[in-house]
């Protein structure tokens, strides 16, 4: 009786630790996800800082661009809002590049802007904000794919079920923003 | 040609050692035979007989020895009382010798006939069989009296025209020789020659390798310049690292000091202060390249347009046959006679060891002839390391600068510099261990706006270490062996980014990634799977990993690593991208048994043009981020 006992006790104490064991990975990787989530939060926050700069040296030659302006200063106004949701911020976040995009191309019809110092850095700085979004993004998708792993296998599924942990879904980056902002591909139209 | 002449001084001396100790004819030279007699067991408590015997016995010595002497240089034959030469035709200093000789040898006669007066009065005091045995003696050294080296003597008569009675005479010593060897009492008089001749031998070889020796040393004095080149390694290795710390930090090498620096030579400073203009000059490249793309990118600008595959292999060719081939047919004589004397030293130790077969008689003259062949062998031996060396250096100067050049005429190479341990050890690829860097082939260059180095280098770790008889010695081991690169890196970067060659997960796929772990940091899993498979990236910044390797550069270093077929490693640190490629084998080296072909022109071109290649696929030309 007392073998019995003991060897379910001790079955028992086993059952936790492997409970306890995979309520730690779960945690792990969910705070990992958290984590670079607010990785790309705050390369986000960056290209949202940038947005007035730009909108201001592009407005003193631009004029005519106005509809432009007002689009994007409006969705910043949004971006910056701590209550929205991720998945509404992924959406404002495309709409931001998109719009930015369009400024880009917009500065093509003004070459002494074009070739202005100041323009010139906000391009670099926008690129390398773009470049660290990316990266951001690409880490948070390897974190995210580790995370769907964890929650989904057998047996932490049972675990992740208790927990409430459901599957993410990746960001799904357009696919003009694959590559690298490419700018001397805008510099050099004239020459094609 | 020092050392030729050298070679023929020895070789001459040698011939003559030789002909010395072969020529048993030689006019001049008698071999004295010396009496040496056993004391009979009689006399062995007798100290006086004993100390008779053994005085009689040198004194039949000396005699014999002047007796030599007198035929050799007067012309006379004591023994038989026989003038060969008559005094008229003799020289003054022979007729003075002759004089000398015969005052010496009425000496000995007297002491002799003393001796033999002094016995006399003995004889009869000794028992019967004591006397008999002292008779016998007597008789045993007064038949070794007049006794030279008969052969001599009858080669000598030959070419002289002595008169029918000496003839005679040497006839009935002959006959003696005949006798006494057929009996056993004749020892070889060869034998106590040689062992003075062998003193002769010793100390002429070691004469003519002294001589060698020094004419080397001062041969490699006045042309060498492998040594003044190993000294000024150090200021190069400055310039070198110069040249990768463009960036601004110029300022912060005491360049002044160097060049007021006492202890360095008017060379070194030349050398030194041409480096400096060289990079001078690149930092005003960089400058105006950078000027041109601020007002206007122009596409003349760009040097890596023209790098189309097709185009440039082309050109290669025609550089091939043109220019290389002139070259290539000029150092091929240099080569041909590297393998000359390579192959005359093998023939040399061959005919060493053959003549230990085929001159079995005589030792001493195995010996002599092992000795100069192994001295000829020695001295080929060095003239084909002398010989190669400058065959090298001819064929890195016309050949692989030429290329280097062709692929762009301002690039700098060094044939004899090497990418420093200090930039190796900044990389962080190889173990902490590596104390030494050695390699050659240098290029370092400017490709628009992208400042690289790029050599052949092998990182090693010497350590000393203690054998098993105690004694201390240098071991080395290699870490790294191949190409090294490094170059600005277009973008800031604060953390540490390795990538490494994968092979666990090459072997074991996805579940070899769990098994990925590494002191560099934490491994970083990227989602682009071929080079997943064929690269483990750890980083300490798991963000800042993925800014530098953007989807174009994964792409860019799959592309590479499946060009070069080997190893690679990158490294991203500070300002700069490091990057190994491992070879394990000595390249841009001309072999010297197959003339230089295309194909190695080929793989030479494909190598140095790997630096365009990093520089291209990794998009470090591309500086649209606030790095400029």
């Amino acid at each position: 009786m007392n073998i019995y006992l003991i060897a379910s006790l001790i079955f028992m104490a086993f059952i936790a630790v492997f409970f306890v064991l995979i309520y730690n990975i779960l945690t792990r990787k969910r705070n990992e996800v958290d984590n670079a989530f607010g990785g790309i939060d705050v390369q986000l926050k960056k290209r949202y800082d940038l947005i007035p700069n730009l909108v201001n040296t592009v407005k003193q030659y631009a004029l005519h661009e106005k509809e432009l302006f007002t689009e994007i200063t409006e969705l910043r106004t949004k971006a910056i809002d701590k209550s929205l949701l991720p998945n509404e911020k992924v959406e404002i976040d495309n709409q931001i590049t998109q719009s930015l995009r369009g400024i880009i191309v917009v500065v093509e019809n003004y070459p002494e802007l074009k070739a202005g110092e100041n323009f010139m850095n906000l391009q670099r700085t926008l690129n390398e904000v773009e470049s660290q979004i990316s990266a951001a993004r690409r880490t948070y998708n390897a974190v995210i794919t580790d995370y769907n792993n964890a929650v989904q296998f057998f047996p932490n599924n049972i675990m992740a079920g208790m927990m409430k942990l459901k599957r993410k879904g990746v960001f799904v980056i357009p696919d003009t923003e694959r590559q690298n902002f490419d700018a001397n591909s805008i510099f050099n139209q004239d020459k094609i | 040609m020092k050392i030729e002449k050298q070679f023929f001084i020895l070789i001459a001396l040698a011939l003559i050692i030789l002909a010395f100790a072969c020529d048993k004819n030689a006019k001049n030279i008698l071999i004295v035979k010396k009496v040496s007699v056993t004391i009979p067991v009689e006399f062995e408590q007798n100290d006086e007989i004993t100390q008779f015997i053994l005085e009689y016995q040198s004194l039949i010595n000396v005699f014999n020895q002047v007796a030599a002497q007198m035929i050799s240089d007067a012309g006379i034959d004591i023994v038989s009382g026989q003038e060969r030469i008559s005094e008229e035709h003799l020289a003054p200093e022979s007729l003075a010798k002759k004089a000398k000789l015969t005052a010496k040898l009425s000496d000995i006669s007297k002491n002799r006939d003393a001796m033999m007066a002094t016995m006399q009065h003995r004889l009869p005091t000794l028992a019967e069989p004591e006397q008999r045995a002292l008779r016998g003696v007597i008789g045993l050294i007064d038949a070794h009296m007049g006794q030279f080296d008969g052969s001599i003597r009858t080669e000598s008569l030959k070419n002289e025209e002595y008169d029918e009675k000496t003839r005679q005479m040497l006839a009935e010593r002959e006959a003696e020789i005949q006798r006494l060897k057929d009996k056993g009492e004749w020892d070889e008089p060869n034998q106590s020659a040689n062992s003075d001749k062998i003193f002769e031998i010793v100390f002429l070889s070691f004469v003519g390798v002294f001589l060698l020796v020094a004419g080397l040393l001062f041969k490699n004095r006045k042309n060498g310049t492998a040594f003044s080149q190993a000294k000024r390694s150090s200021i190069t290795q400055s310039i070198s690292h110069m040249a990768s710390e463009l960036k601004g930090n110029l300022e912060k090498i005491p360049m002044d000091q160097i060049k007021n620096d006492p202890n360095i030579s008017d060379e070194d400073r030349k050398s030194f202060q041409q480096g400096e203009e060289y990079i001078m000059g690149l930092i005003g490249q960089k400058a105006q390249g950078q000027a041109g793309t601020q007002e206007k990118a122009s596409p003349e600008e760009c040097p890596l347009e023209d790098a189309n595959p097709i185009v440039s292999h082309e050109n290669l060719k025609q550089l091939y046959e043109t220019e290389l081939k002139t070259s290539i047919a000029g150092i091929d004589d240099k080569r041909k006679a590297v393998v000359k004397s390579f192959a005359t030293m093998f023939v040399l130790i061959i005919l060493m060891f053959a003549s230990f077969v085929l001159i079995p008689p005589n030792f001493y003259l195995s010996v002599i002839v092992g000795i100069i062949l192994i001295i000829a062998a020695i001295v080929f031996f060095v003239k084909g390391v002398y010989r190669f060396l400058k065959f090298r250096s001819e064929y890195k100067s016309s050949v692989v600068k030429k290329v280097v050049q062709f692929i762009n005429p301002k690039f700098m190479y060094d044939a004899n510099k090497h990418i420093s341990l200090n930039n190796f050890m900044m990389s962080k690829l190889g173990s902490n261990k590596i104390n030494k860097a050695v390699g050659d082939d240098y290029v370092c260059g400017i490709i628009d706006k992208t400042v690289f180095e790029f050599s052949e280098l092998i990182a090693q770790y010497e350590w000393e270490d203690t054998d098993h008889d105690g004694k201390k010695v240098m071991r080395v081991e290699n870490h790294f062996n191949g190409l090294f690169f490094l170059a600005d890196f277009n973008k800031h970067i604060q953390g540490e980014t390795f990538v490494m060659p994968d092979t666990v997960e090459r072997i074991l796929g996805k579940f070899g990634q769990s098994l990925q772990k590494s002191a560099k940091g934490d491994l970083v899993k990227l989602e682009n799977p071929e080079f997943e498979k064929l690269f483990a990236v750890f980083s300490s910044y798991q963000n800042e990993a993925r800014y530098i390797l953007t989807p174009a550069i994964m792409e860019g270093m799959v592309n590479i690593r499946k060009k070069v077929g080997a190893n690679c490693y990158f490294s991203f640190i500070g300002e700069r991208v490091y990057c190994g490629i491992e070879f394990n084998k000595a390249l841009f080296e001309a072999s010297i048994f197959n003339s230089v072909r295309f194909e190695d022109i080929e793989f030479m071109y494909s190598l140095f043009k790997l630096i365009e290649i990093i520089i291209t696929e990794m998009n470090l030309n591309t500086r649209i981020w606030t790095k400029k």
